[in-house]
């Protein structure tokens, strides 16, 4: 038996290329990526509130980041404060380079992106700062150095030699190291592609490649990650600074 | 609406002014306020200004704003689900802390 093929008059949007969202295909695809993304750090959050929240004792934040590059002193959470607000900083000149992008200012899309992978870029080196002090102190996957003071509320940071003398059953919160490393990682490693993204997209509006193109919907996709990146922050900031 | 063609540089700058203000009241409430109120208080307090944080960055820098109404649907009824399985964890995780020195339960 043969079977007859009907042909259909395609017809208003099956004829394809009508967007139903209202972004194109390429936006529409990266705002779903980022809500994938939002995803992972939010288990990455969940399971941080999950696993503290279950102990009675947990390190206060104004103690354990308290330092400040260049300056001695105790300064509760300066350091993360200047860099929140370098990424917030970042986030406007992202913007910025879009708008003058919708306006098909290249000279001017070209500052504001570069402004932009400075601001990333120093916020990879405060992280890296961060990173290292507390290292330096003791914290680590396996070790954390910052313990319940002598009235059981207050945190201290304990030398290597006040721990060994204490045994594993006591020591408090030892997974602390290993959600800050995690989670400040993987926001850390996401802002890094964040950066390299930039710097390609910059080369690219230097080469002309979107004058060209006659649009500068790549520089928008770039600033849709890069925002998340900033929301990130928003949230890690909040959780383990904050509350 | 005034603004539905899209952001000016008036109202991307208001934003940036909006979300540093909202940072500095958080940084001023952790050190002046954490102690005086409660801890549960406190903590929604902060998690409230992060949250209208959120919607400043993802409404106006993010264009959220500007766009089709089911769009903002899809988004927001995913992150919806996202932060009741937030709360799910963290009442579940309580129950845990009680429950996890009993002998012969988990």
């Amino acid at each position: 038996m043969s079977a007859e093929l009907v042909e259909f008059e395609h017809e208003g949007s099956w004829k394809g290329g009508s967007k139903p969202f209202g972004p194109s295909y390429g936006k529409l695809m990266m705002w779903f990526f980022l809500v994938s993304d939002a995803f992972t750090f939010g288990t990455f959050l969940i399971a941080y509130g999950g696993l503290r929240f279950t102990q009675d004792w947990w390190p206060d934040p104004a103690e354990v980041f308290s330092s400040f590059p260049g300056i001695d002193g105790h300064l509760p959470l300066a350091f993360v404060t200047l860099m929140t607000f370098i990424l917030i900083a970042s986030s406007y000149t992202m913007v910025m380079a879009v708008y003058e992008g919708h306006h098909g200012n290249r000279k001017s899309v070209i500052w504001w992106l570069l402004a932009t992978v400075v601001g990333g870029a120093a916020f990879l080196g405060c992280q890296a700062i961060e990173w290292t002090h507390l290292m330096h102190q003791g914290l680590s996957f396996w070790n954390n150095p910052f313990q319940p003071g002598a009235d059981g509320i207050s945190t201290v940071v304990r030398s290597a030699e006040e721990l060994a003398t204490v045994s594993a059953h006591d020591i408090k919160a030892i997974n602390f190291g290993q959600l800050f490393f995690v989670i400040t990682g993987f926001h850390g490693s996401h802002v890094l592609s964040g950066v390299v993204l930039m710097i390609i997209i910059l080369a690219n509006a230097v080469g002309g490649t979107y004058e060209r193109r006659g649009h500068y919907e790549m520089v928008e996709k770039v600033g849709l990650y890069w925002h998340f990146v900033d929301l990130v922050w928003v949230f890690v900031f909040l959780v383990f600074y904050l509350i | 609406m005034a603004g539905d063609h899209g952001p000016t540089k008036k109202s991307i700058l208001r934003v940036l002014g909006i979300l540093a203000i909202i940072t500095i009241i958080e940084l001023a409430s952790f050190y002046v306020l954490r102690d005086p109120l409660g801890k549960g208080l406190f903590n929604t307090m902060m998690i409230s200004m992060s949250l209208l944080k959120c919607f400043y960055i993802v409404g106006e820098f993010m264009h959220m704003k500007y766009e089709f109404k089911q769009f903002v649907f899809y988004t927001l009824v995913t992150v919806t689900l996202l932060f009741w399985f937030v709360g799910a964890i963290l009442w579940e995780g309580s129950w845990w802390n009680g429950v996890r020195f009993i002998e012969g339960y988990i």
